[in-house]
């Protein structure tokens, strides 16, 4: 990253092809949309481009870019998404292998669209972008304990009126 | 332990292995509460959608255009001298405009309009002299005017330079 923020083109290169697929992934899942992730995700490099000497090189890097992200999803991008585009492009979205499985899936991830969009962030980036408790904190700016009680609340709701116990 | 310490314990276990990781006592809690069973359900089902889930390499277009509004960017943030040609240019235009109209303005008023009095009636000099003034605000309003235009497309163009 320090080399991106003195101007090295290569190094902003091999950055985008490391992280960039893995950020499009969460940007649809967290918006719901192919069309808005595609958008959200140049957003966000822009961003990472010009906002690279303000790095904190004490910081993590992925963590930094998922707060970025997570942030466009919040801020001015979200009033365009409606929820029920989300809804929609959420239940077509699962690469589907058909039988009771991918249904289930299907419902899964339309439980996930449904959640607020707190709760969500913090669901996508525990399970689906692998990430622990401290660097979910950093993503999201907010205190771990937060962290904890927003992905217990999610679970909570996911776990209201669906049927995974059976 | 509560159920909600409970919780937490079966996620973390979930995440290391599975049901196969389950403790004894892990799995006889299992059997006995139903909010704990569930909660270990979905915890499992989440990590498993999660592993299919796997992204998907990005469409050649999306990661063209990624990398080459990212580098723009990049580029953009490298020329930030504070004195710019593209800037500097319009705005001296602008100033040298307001000299070039008073000088203007004098030689007419103190030249030529002199020179043509004894040939033009009054009424035809001082008509020249409202159409030359307003003229002028004219073009004066008008660079001024579109200092602002001249100033955003400097700046789009230093963006969308290649």
């Amino acid at each position: 990253m320090a080399a991106v923020a003195s101007g090295d083109e290569a190094a902003l290169a091999v950055l985008i092809d490391r992280y960039a697929a893995g950020m499009h992934a969460y940007l649809f899942r967290h918006s719901g949309s192919r069309e808005d992730a595609d958008d959200l995700l140049q957003e966000t490099w822009i961003r990472v481009a010009r906002s690279a000497k303000s790095f904190d090189t004490a910081r993590r890097f992925r963590s930094w870019i998922y707060g970025i992200a997570t942030n466009l999803v919040r801020d001015g991008f979200r009033r365009r998404m409606t929820k029920e585009r989300a809804l929609h492009t959420l239940a077509m979205s699962p690469p589907a292998a058909p039988g009771a499985d991918s249904a289930d899936r299907g419902e899964l991830r339309e439980r996930i669209a449904e959640l607020p969009e707190n709760m969500r962030a913090v669901l996508l980036l525990r399970y689906y972008e692998g990430m622990n408790e401290a660097e979910m904190a950093e993503v999201l700016e907010i205190p771990r304990g937060t962290v904890k009680s927003r992905l217990h609340a999610a679970l909570r709701e996911l776990r209201g009126g669906y049927g995974v116990s059976k | 332990m509560s159920c909600e310490a409970r919780q937490e314990q079966l996620e973390q276990t979930a995440f290391e292995g599975g049901i196969e990781a389950l403790a004894t006592d892990q799995r006889a809690h299992l059997e006995t509460c139903a909010d704990c069973s569930s909660h270990f359900a979905l915890v499992q089902q989440l990590i498993g959608d999660a592993q299919i889930a796997q992204p998907a390499a990005l469409s050649p277009q999306l990661r063209a255009s990624v990398h080459e509004r990212a580098t723009r960017a990049l580029r953009a943030t490298r020329s930030n001298a504070i004195f710019r040609w593209d800037i500097a240019a319009p705005l001296a235009v602008a100033l040298l405009a307001v000299p070039i109209a008073i000088g203007q303005g004098w030689l007419w008023t103190h030249g030529f309009s002199y020179l043509l009095e004894p040939w033009l009636p009054t009424s035809v000099l001082t008509g020249l002299t409202i159409f030359y003034a307003a003229s002028a605000a004219l073009t004066l309003g008008g660079l001024y005017g579109l200092l602002p235009f001249a100033v955003a497309y400097a700046n789009r163009n230093r963006l969308e330079a290649p």
